[in-house]
Formats: structure tokens, C-alpha cells, sequence
């Protein structure tokens, strides 16, 4: 057998190296043995012989599955027992079960054991009631006696808005006078409502006294303009005048010398 | 009477209010120092009208002497 066919048949050529290096082979002597012998009188035989194919019901083929996994399942052995599966990797044991000390016996007390009211002994008999003298509701003697501890009264020394918001004066305050505030934390500084009120209006005052300064300005800065005309007038009339006089000068004296 | 427990505000950025407080208590001290001059300046001036009323009063009655010496004989 020429082995480029054989080469050609996987649409691989040979290569020369691999060809060099190949012995070629002698197929008409390879020692193979005889193959047995073969009946085929099974095939010349009726196809009744055959057998039965098993039939297909409505569910086709998936009733047989489980028809055969049933059987399977009837049919196989139980599976033994495996020992105590232990993980290499952790070597981790299992806890032993710990051997609690006895529990003492629990004995329920008898609280259902009931008595009859003639078993009771008798109470003394009341004291008579005095309305003027009476007893006082104790609610009410501890609400007078817990009343000073419920709101404890709490004064500002000196408040910021009664200091800092009091009406102008000749001597102003001085700018580093200290005010004591209520400060609750570093950050938050808070005030009383009434002086935070109060702190409101004086500055609504405050911004309406501007807006009154502003409008008297005004009416200054006018004024002081039609006094600047004024003097500016009077100015003329001083020099007119300082020229008549000079003219009534040189008329009378010069023109009479 | 029922006692009424006092109700605080919490009063943000105080620093700046106290700052703004400052320079504004800052500008009235210059506003006085200036109404203060305009004050100087106002008496100042009434002095100066009140000196002009009288030379001016002076003047007149001067030319009215040399009217009368002039035109009267």
C-alpha cells in the first residue's frame, strides 16, 4: 500500500522528513489472526422473531421514564451506610456532648389554695370622719411638694437684646463690653423669645429712624444748596455794591481833585 | 398664676451679628462726630449771617448819611 494515499485521504500531505524517516509497509505479510466464524442464519430468519416493541400510550414516552424509574427505584439495593464523613482540611472536632448536673425537682407552689371569707380575721372598725379636719389627698401633697422641682424658674443675668438694643444715649456702650447669654453648646447660642421680640422690634425701629435720617439728609443737602445760591447771590450783590461805591468814590473825589 | 417656662431661640451665626452690632455702633460714633462739625459749622455760620446783618446795616445807614449830605442841602 503506497502510504501518500493513505496521507492524502485526511487532506494532509506528507511531509519529506516524516516520508525519510518511515519504513514502508509489507500489508501482504501482517500476521493477523482469523476472525471466528460467523452465523448469519439469524438474518435469513423471519422478521417475527424480532422482538416485541413495547406500545406508546397518550403520554408517549415520558409515562415509560417513569414507569422505568419506579422499577428502578424498587429495584435497587439499599445504599450501605458511609462512614462519618470527616473533611480533611478542617480538623475541627465535634463537640462533646456535656453531661448537665441533674435539674432539682420542681415543686409549684399551691397559689390556686383559696379560703373562705369567714376564715379572715375582722378588721378594726373605721375611725369617724372630721370634713374640717379630714385627710388630704396625698396626690395633692406630693404635686405642693414636688412643684418647686417640676419647672425650676430660670432668669437670664443679662440678656444681649435688653443690652445691646437699649435706646441711643449721649455715651455709647463700650464695644467690648462682655454680654452673658445663655449657651447651651459651643456652637448654639440662644436667646429668650421675649427678648428675641423685642430684639425685632428695635431693629423694625432702628430701620425706620434710617429711612427717617435719610429722608432729613435729603432736605439738608437741599437746603444747603439754596443757601450756597444764596450766598452766592449776596456775593453778586457785594461786589455790585463795592463797585457802585467805588464809582461814587472816583465821581466825588477824584473828579474833584 | 401660672408659671410660664421661658422659651429660647437659637440664635445662628452670633459672631457676625456681634460684628455687624459693632460696626454699626462704630458708624454712630463717626455720624455723631459729624453732626457734631455740622453743628460747629451751623453756630459758625449763624455768627457770620448775624456779623453780615450788621455791616450790612452799617452800610446802609452810612449811605443813607451820604444821600442826606449829598441831595438833601
Amino acid at each position: 500500500m503506497d502510504f501518500s494515499k493513505v496521507t492524502g485521504f485526511f487532506k494532509k500531505k506528507a511531509e519529506p522528513a516524516q516520508m525519510a524517516d518511515a519504513q514502508p509497509m509489507d500489508f501482504d505479510n501482517l500476521n493477523i489472526p482469523e476472525l471466528p466464524d460467523f452465523d448469519n442464519s439469524s438474518f435469513n430468519n423471519d422478521a417475527s422473531a424480532m422482538p416485541d416493541l413495547p406500545e406508546i400510550d397518550d403520554k408517549g414516552y415520558l409515562s415509560d421514564i417513569e414507569t422505568e424509574r419506579a422499577r428502578q427505584k424498587k429495584s435497587m439495593p439499599d445504599l450501605p451506610h458511609l462512614p462519618w464523613f470527616k473533611p480533611a482540611g478542617r480538623q475541627t472536632e465535634t463537640p462533646k456532648k456535656m453531661e448537665l448536673p441533674p435539674l432539682p425537682e420542681f415543686s409549684r407552689p399551691d397559689r390556686m389554695e383559696t379560703r373562705s371569707m369567714h376564715d379572715l380575721p375582722e378588721l378594726p372598725d373605721l375611725p369617724d370622719f372630721d370634713s374640717a379636719t379630714g385627710p388630704r389627698m396625698v396626690s395633692q401633697e406630693k404635686s405642693s411638694s414636688l412643684r418647686g422641682f417640676i419647672r425650676p424658674e430660670t432668669k437670664l443675668v443679662n440678656s444681649p437684646a435688653s443690652a445691646a438694643f437699649r435706646m441711643p444715649s449721649n455715651e455709647l456702650p463700650l464695644l467690648s463690653r462682655e454680654t452673658s447669654y445663655t449657651k447651651k453648646d459651643k456652637n448654639e447660642i440662644f436667646t429668650s423669645i421675649n427678648d428675641f421680640s423685642k430684639i425685632l422690634d428695635s431693629i423694625k425701629s432702628t430701620r425706620s429712624l434710617a429711612r427717617k435720617m435719610d429722608s432729613d439728609l435729603s432736605v439738608m443737602v437741599e437746603s444747603e444748596a439754596k443757601k450756597e445760591k444764596c450766598f452766592g447771590q449776596m456775593h453778586r450783590i457785594m461786589e455790585d455794591t463795592q463797585r457802585k461805591l467805588m464809582l461814587i468814590d472816583r465821581a466825588l473825589f477824584e473828579g474833584g481833585g | 398664676m401660672k408659671e410660664i417656662a421661658p422659651i429660647f431661640i437659637r440664635i445662628g451665626e452670633y459672631k457676625d451679628v456681634l460684628d455687624t452690632v459693632n460696626a454699626i455702633k462704630l458708624k454712630l460714633i463717626e455720624a455723631k462726630d459729624a453732626l457734631s462739625q455740622l453743628s460747629e459749622l451751623k453756630s459758625e455760620e449763624d455768627a457770620e449771617i448775624e456779623n453780615w446783618k450788621a455791616e450790612l446795616e452799617e452800610v446802609e445807614r452810612k449811605m443813607q448819611f451820604v444821600d442826606s449830605a449829598l441831595f438833601e442841602e
